[in-house]
């Protein structure tokens, strides 16, 4: 396949670009820097094999001109023409067949020999970039760099490759390297399958460990056995030799019963009978003693209680008069108080009637009617009267200041009114404002009269001058250098200009001497004239002509001026007429006219103030006077209240006969004095029937109580509080006697008890002893003594009856009954004591024996039984197998990626191998034959040797890529690379060889071979080389005419489209 | 009379597990406890359905030395349903054989019967007097037998159905050993109702009544093979009389492994990759409902995402990442493997007419692929090195490295290596 041409819509700087017709041999395009041929590159490249994606880190090449972008590559093959057209962004590639059908993705694989953007890099394309980064390697680096150029490796060589996959084998697996994963995986599940089979032995030593327990069990269970006899025969002789002292005494105690003769008639309770009889008699014997001890004394006690007669026949009376005692007590003491009451009220009452007068008594008192006047009322009339004088004399006081108020403000009025009639005469502000306007505008025409005089005076000398210079005038007065007069005029304007600035200013002084020293200046200038040039001869007509023009021009200047000047005069005449000053006023007149105005608004201005005073002070005025005349109503209001509370307290004086010259608070008194001695009678009178009454209810207590006393044959007749006392002493004298009385029937009861119970006693005593005398006769005794004597014999036998029995019961008890204990019992008639000692002694030293082994069984047992359960629990045999498969897998995907790595990098050997066989030497023939060619046979061979490359001179010397010049290894890099392509095109679909500027950094004869070799693949293969160097077209256009040379202009984005050379 | 009985089999209890790669502990302590919790899960289910008896079709261990663990867990199991009323009726099979093997438990509780290895046996099962079935059943004496044994079977006389309960290979199965193998006539020949199976992990129905032929596969998945996914358990069989229904399968699995698949297609990078793992992983956690899950995933296809993937270490990173995002604790998702079976992206047509070195390359590995011979010498050359009976030993049967797979990987890896500029 070849580039015929392209269609550039839009990339980078082009924009609308056709180039058609490409040789099928050399291209050379030609340019300067940012001309646009790396962009050219580009484009080729994004249409055949498609843009970069923006993620890519490749420059973009937005259109900067326009257009789409994007655009077509002109193709042709062995089939025909076709074309390729993308654009970024777009649909895709579209590609046109010779046939003219679009054609698919195939078809363009088809077309650009299924390489990529990659594969053209690295085989078709040539950049500088590469050969000058040669320059960046070292000298093992070059070679590689070189030697790799002729494998076909897409981004890397296949040995990278091979020891990138060498590098990751090792890491699993490589000779004598323990730490690479597959001999450590090894390692690590060798150690786990021990664990598992230790964790299955153990597991499977189960049964052992079940059956230690057991036999353990099966110990245990022997030695209880043989201790528990061993326990029996110990238990069994102790037994026996306890038992023995009770049936040795039991036997001896028959024996001695047999001795004994039989008592007959004595029941076995005999003596017990006889005791008890015994008791019993003289026990019925002492408690009849008791109860007639008993029996004495209540006697004894009835006779020493005596009572009182006389006091049981006043006893009710005596009791109702205690009982009445403290009523009567405290009659006495409200007597004593009504008493002492009435008569304080008695001595009050005559004072309050004493006040009253002479006539005045209790009757008089007791008979005055209340409801004449009552002190309330009085207090009501009086408060009345009070509250109308207080309210009268606030009312007065507020009326007082109020009009003192009120004529200041009138007499503030008149004065400010007084005071405005003094600048009636003084304009008002409008009137100033116009003066103030007024007197600026004729400060400004002054000052633009001045200007005007000034300026006409100076064109007015300057005519006289013009008139006098005229050629063949006289002389003027004065003659002065040219210079000197235009100097004159122009201080004398800049004097002016001042003076108007300072009147602006307010320095009327300073305005007025500038302007004078203006004018003086303005007059020397007018007097005095330039020297005149002297005229003579032809010259002179034309002098004159031209003089004649300046006299003219001056003349309406003049006139021009005078008119201004004028009318600048009739505007200040005006002005000042209207300011009441002189028709030419100055300066001075005018300040003055200026000062008279400021004290004119000074005095309007003071002026409106005080009238705005004068206004608020009537307005005050007013108001003041608005409320006095309020206040004299309030006023007068309150003086007639007054004098209708004063009315009221006279009529009812006379209507109460109340003395006409009391005032309300005298008239209280007499009131209060009657109410007063009203109230001590009605206290009084009460007290007085109360003492009245218990007067007589406590003279009638004591008359009884006196009577009672002398029936109980007391002799006083006490009084008062002696009464009480003798009736309490008698009332208890009769409380004594009534107890007196009972006691006595207590003891009346007592003494007939004690008869009671004496009268048993005697009997049971009775009883007891005939008892007694019964039991005496059954037993054949007829006294105590022989009764004893007969009962000690039974008793004899009795107990040694109890001996037996006692030791049989003790014996009985400790062994029970049955067959063991007959055994038992058999053992113990035998009496062997030594033999039972020895028995036991040996029984209890096996126990000791016996229980150490049990001890030991016990302990071997339970660490029997812990293993068996640790062994149940355990999931150890789970854990490592789980463990182990873990691992495994683990191992077997090391083991199957280093497979896998083998074998790509045994792919990639084989390849390698292969190619180096087959393909390289061709490779290595066109190279050869091309770096003879650009070395001028200096170099005749390059071979490859043991993997790496050799050149051979003419004479056969080899020498490394090492040993070559960094030029000449640029040359040896390219003429390999022109090997490949030739290769890979005598194998595969060739595509156009694309060089950027390669030759620009060889020297001139390297360039030229160089150039030379390009030439000579450019006879195989189309080429399109790039370079901004004229002298390499030079080279290569000498060397191949038909080289089609395009032209491309330094760019920007602004300009127009490019022009086509066509060499 | 209604009743209803419990068919399992494979039990395997105290399973290592197979082809399970290193797992953290949390996920150790889960797998190591799976089948056993299963069987005990059985055990409940059981007693809750009040079944009238439990057939178990073998393999009740996963191998001869048969772990205390196990054993004193399957006791515990058959005590419980023993004090329940319920009958257990159990065959052992080639992993764990009669006559190999130990035996920590000595006796059996009430209703539990042990087939022999002799012959085949008849036990009846009542219920309230009534005869309700007959159980036939056979065991293995050894690991391997050949024999059919399900030709010994014959139909009983006595009331009710009739259950033969078998640890056998029926149709040839080729993914389990031919071991007792038969056909499903010699089956229906035995004249049995229900012919309770075992040997076959994949649950599945041989014939749907007369009679009913059923695996009801392993009661905890083992491996991440595709026999061993998804749900496993037991069968409940409702009996009316004579009369069976179709059995309902019940999953009783405490741990399941699962498979996905996740094109790299339409994936710019990695992290859409693993996103789109993780929502994969997220579906398998809904189905197991509840379950611990281990996961296998595979990478496929051919894009961007396979460059990335192939420098060194990715997918190991890839697979740490997806498993930090996990719970430590139960129920968790546990990302077994990540196996990488994309395609770099490279138009492998183009290359090979392209005639540079990858183009030749694609040419060599080419001609060996249509060699076979060729090819397996060609690998046996250059795998010397790790072709050790030690190696073989530990790491276990590997497959061929010329089988298709492997040998495409290694092709792509070549291609790849000198295509990028990793490495």
């Amino acid at each position: 396949m070849r580039i015929v041409g392209w269609h550039i819509d839009g990339f980078g700087v082009f924009s609308d670009i056709t180039v058609r017709d490409l040789p099928p041999d050399l291209t050379v395009v030609i340019g300067p820097n940012e001309a646009g041929k790396s962009t050219l590159l580009a484009f080729l490249r994004g249409v055949l094999f498609g843009f970069p994606d923006r993620r890519a880190r490749e420059r973009d090449y937005p259109p900067l001109n326009g257009g789409r972008p994007g655009g077509r590559v002109f193709l042709t093959d062995d089939d025909g023409p076709a074309t390729v057209e993308r654009h970024r962004g777009g649909r895709g590639v579209r590609v046109t067949l010779p046939d003219g059908r679009e054609g698919s993705a195939a078809d363009l694989a088809r077309l650009v020999g299924y390489a990529d953007a990659e594969v053209f890099r690295n085989l078709f394309a040539f950049s500088l970039t590469e050969l000058e980064s040669l320059h960046t390697l070292d000298t093992a680096a070059v070679r590689d760099r070189i030697f790799t150029a002729g494998v076909l490796g897409a981004g890397r060589s296949a040995r990278h490759a091979v020891a990138a996959l060498d590098r990751r084998r090792d890491q699993l697996l490589r000779p004598r390297a323990t730490s690479a994963a597959i001999p450590r995986l090894t390692a690590e599940l060798k150690a786990v399958d021990s664990q598992l089979a230790e964790a299955k032995r153990v597991a499977q030593d189960h049964p052992r460990a079940k059956a230690e327990e057991r036999r353990w069990s099966e110990e245990l269970d022997r030695l209880s056995h043989e201790i528990a006899d061993r326990r029996e025969t110990v238990r069994r002789a102790t037994t026996l030799l306890d038992l023995w002292p009770d049936f040795d005494d039991g036997a001896e105690a028959r024996r001695q019963l047999d001795s004994l003769a039989d008592v007959e008639g004595l029941g076995e309770d005999a003596e017990t009978q006889f005791g008890r009889l015994r008791g019993e008699v003289a026990s019925a014997a002492a408690g009849r003693d008791e109860r007639a001890a008993e029996l004495a004394a209540a006697e004894r006690r009835l006779a020493g209680v005596q009572p009182d007669d006389r006091l049981a026949a006043v006893g009710p009376q005596t009791r109702s008069l205690y009982a009445e005692l403290s009523a009567h007590a405290g009659r006495r003491s409200r007597l004593a108080a009504a008493e002492q009451s009435a008569v304080e009220l008695r001595t009050r009452l005559d004072e309050e009637l004493a006040r009253l007068g002479a006539d005045w008594d209790r009757t008089r008192v007791a008979s005055f009617d209340p409801s004449i006047v009552t002190s309330e009322r009085v207090r009501a009339h009086e408060t009345r009267i009070e509250r109308a004088a207080e309210r009268r004399a606030l009312v007065d006081e507020e009326f007082e200041a109020a009009q003192a108020e009120a004529n200041a403000r009138v007499q503030e009025a008149r004065r400010l009114a007084d005071q405005i009639s003094r600048y009636a005469a003084v304009p008002d502000l409008a009137a100033l404002d116009q003066a103030d306007g007024g007197v600026r505008r004729l400060r400004s025409t002054l000052s633009d009269q001045a200007t005007a005089i000034a300026g006409a005076q100076i064109a007015q000398r300057a005519l006289t001058d013009l008139r006098a210079a005229m050629p063949g005038n006289a002389a003027p007065v004065l003659a002065m250098p040219n210079w000197l007069r235009p100097a004159l005029y122009a201080l004398a304007v800049v004097l002016g200009g001042g003076a108007v600035a300072a009147g602006v200013a307010g320095q009327p002084v300073v305005a007025v001497s500038a302007a004078a020293l203006g004018i003086v200046l303005l007059l020397l200038g007018l007097v005095l004239r330039p020297q005149s040039m002297p005229s003579a001869g032809p010259w002179a007509v034309n002098n004159r002509q031209r003089h004649q023009e300046r006299l003219s021009e001056a003349e309406a200047d003049v006139a021009e001026r005078l008119r201004v000047s004028a009318t600048l005069t009739e505007q200040v005449r005006v002005l000042a007429t209207a300011l009441d000053l002189p028709p030419a006023p100055t300066p001075v007149d005018v300040e003055e006219r200026d000062a008279l105005a400021d004290r004119q608004r000074a005095a309007r201005m003071e002026s409106d103030r005080v009238a705005a005073a004068a206004g608020v002070a009537r307005a005050a005025a007013e108001r003041a006077a608005q409320e006095l005349e309020i206040l004299r109503e309030r006023t007068d209001e309150a003086h007639a209240e007054e004098r209708e509370a004063r009315a009221e307290w006279v009529d009812v004086k006379a209507e109460h006969g109340i003395p006409a010259g009391l005032s309300p608070r005298a008239a209280l008194d007499v009131v209060g004095a009657m109410e007063r001695a009203r109230g001590l009678l009605r206290q009084l009178e009460p007290v007085e029937r109360e003492a009245e009454g218990l007067h007589k209810v406590t003279g009638e207590l004591e008359r009884r109580a006196a009577e009672v006393l002398a029936r109980a044959g007391v002799d006083a007749e006490p009084a008062g509080a002696d009464v009480v006392r003798a009736v309490t002493l008698l009332h208890e004298r009769v409380t004594l006697d009534e107890a007196v009385r009972r006691e006595r029937a207590l003891y009346a009861a007592d003494r007939d008890t004690a008869r009671g119970r004496l009268a048993s006693a005697q009997q049971r005593t009775d009883a007891a002893q005939a008892s007694f005398d019964a039991f005496l006769r059954a037993v054949g005794a007829s006294d105590d003594d022989e009764a004893r004597s007969r009962l000690s014999s039974s008793r004899r036998r009795v107990q040694l009856s109890e001996r037996v029995r006692g030791a049989r019961d003790r014996i009985t008890a400790r062994v029970g009954s049955g067959p063991q204990a007959d055994a038992l019992l058999d053992e113990l008639r035998g009496g062997d004591v030594a033999g039972w000692r020895a028995r036991r002694a040996e029984a209890e030293a096996d126990l000791v024996r016996l229980e150490g082994q049990r001890e030991e069984a016990v302990r071997r047992q339970h660490d029997a039984a812990n293993l068996v359960a640790s062994i149940e629990r355990s999931g150890e045999v789970a854990r490592a197998a789980l463990d182990r498969e873990g691992l495994r897998q683990q191992l077997a995907d090391a083991i199957r990626d280093w497979r896998k790595l083998t074998l790509a990098r045994a792919l990639l050997g084989e390849t390698l191998r292969r190619y180096e066989s087959e393909r390289q030497p061709a490779v290595m023939a066109r190279a050869s034959a091309l770096f003879s060619s650009v070395t001028e046979s200096r170099y005749e061979q390059v071979v490859v040797v043991d993997g790496g490359l050799e050149v051979l001179d003419r004479s056969g010397a080899r020498f490394d890529t090492a040993d070559l010049s960094r030029g000449t290894a640029e040359q040896l890099y390219l003429c390999i690379r022109f090997g490949l392509a030739a290769e890979f095109a005598a194998h595969a679909t060739p595509l156009p060889l694309v060089m950027d500027d390669v030759l620009v950094n060889f020297d001139p004869e390297r360039a030229r071979g160089m150039a030379v070799a390009i030439n000579a693949v450019a006879d195989e293969h189309q080429v399109l080389l790039f370079t901004c160097h004229p002298h390499v077209v030079e080279l290569l256009v000498q060397l191949r005419p038909s080289t089609r040379v395009i032209e491309l202009a330094r760019r920007s984005p602004t300009n127009g489209p490019l022009p086509e050379v066509v060499a | 009379m209604r009743f209803r009985f419990l068919h399992a089999a494979d039990l395997h209890l105290d399973t290592p597990f197979e082809g399970i790669r290193r797992v953290e502990p949390f996920v150790a302590d889960a797998l190591r406890d799976a089948s056993l919790r299963a069987f005990e899960s059985l055990v409940s289910l059981a007693i809750a359905r009040e079944v009238a008896f439990v057939v178990l079709a073998g393999d009740i261990y996963d191998g001869p030395e048969r772990g205390v663990r196990a054993q004193l867990t399957f006791r515990r199991g058959l005590d419980r349903l023993s004090d329940a009323g319920i009958a257990t009726l159990v065959v052992h099979g080639n992993h764990d054989p009669v006559e190999t093997g130990w035996s920590a438990v000595r006796s059996w509780p009430a209703g539990v019967t042990v087939f022999g290895a002799g012959e085949v046996a008849t036990v009846p099962v009542e219920r309230d007097g009534e005869m309700i079935a007959s159980v036939h059943g056979i065991s293995y004496p050894t690991r391997a037998v050949t024999e059919n044994l399900a030709l010994r079977f014959a139909r009983g006389d006595a009331p009710g159905i009739q259950v033969g309960l078998l640890h056998a290979n029926v149709g040839a199965n080729p993914q389990h050993d031919p071991y007792s193998p038969c056909t499903l006539d010699d089956l229906r020949a035995g004249g049995m109702d229900y012919w309770a199976l075992g040997h076959v992990h994949a649950r599945q129905v041989l014939s749907q009544g007369d009679p009913w032929a059923v695996y009801p596969g392993n009661l905890q998945g083992r491996s991440p093979k595709a026999s061993e996914r998804g749900p496993k358990g037991a069968l409940v069989v409702e009996v009316d009389g004579t009369t069976i229904a179709a059995p309902e399968f019940v999953p009783l699995d405490r741990v399941r492994f699962a498979y996905v698949e996740a094109d790299i297609a339409d994936l710019a990078d990695l992290p859409e990759l693993q996103e789109l793992l993780t929502e994969l992983a997220l579906r398998e956690t809904r189905a197991a409902e509840g379950r611990s899950v281990l996961l296998r995933a595979a990478l496929v296809g051919a894009g961007p995402v396979a460059d990335d993937l192939r420098r060194p270490g990715a997918v190991a990173e890839l697979l740490g990442a997806l498993r930090d995002g996990v719970r430590r604790e139960e129920p968790f998702v546990w990302w077994e493997h990540l196996a990488d079976l994309t395609r770099p992206a490279l138009d492998l047509d183009a290359l090979r007419r392209r005639g540079d070195f990858p183009g030749e390359l694609l040419l060599l590995a080419d001609d060996l692929s249509a060699d076979p011979e060729r090819l397996h010498a060609f690998a046996e050359q250059h795998l010397a090195a790790v072709a050790t009976p030690t190696l073989d030993r530990l790491a276990g049967p590997l497959e061929d490295p010329a089988e298709p797979m492997p040998w495409r990987q290694a092709v792509d890896l070549a291609l790849t290596t000198l295509v990028t500029d990793d490495g």
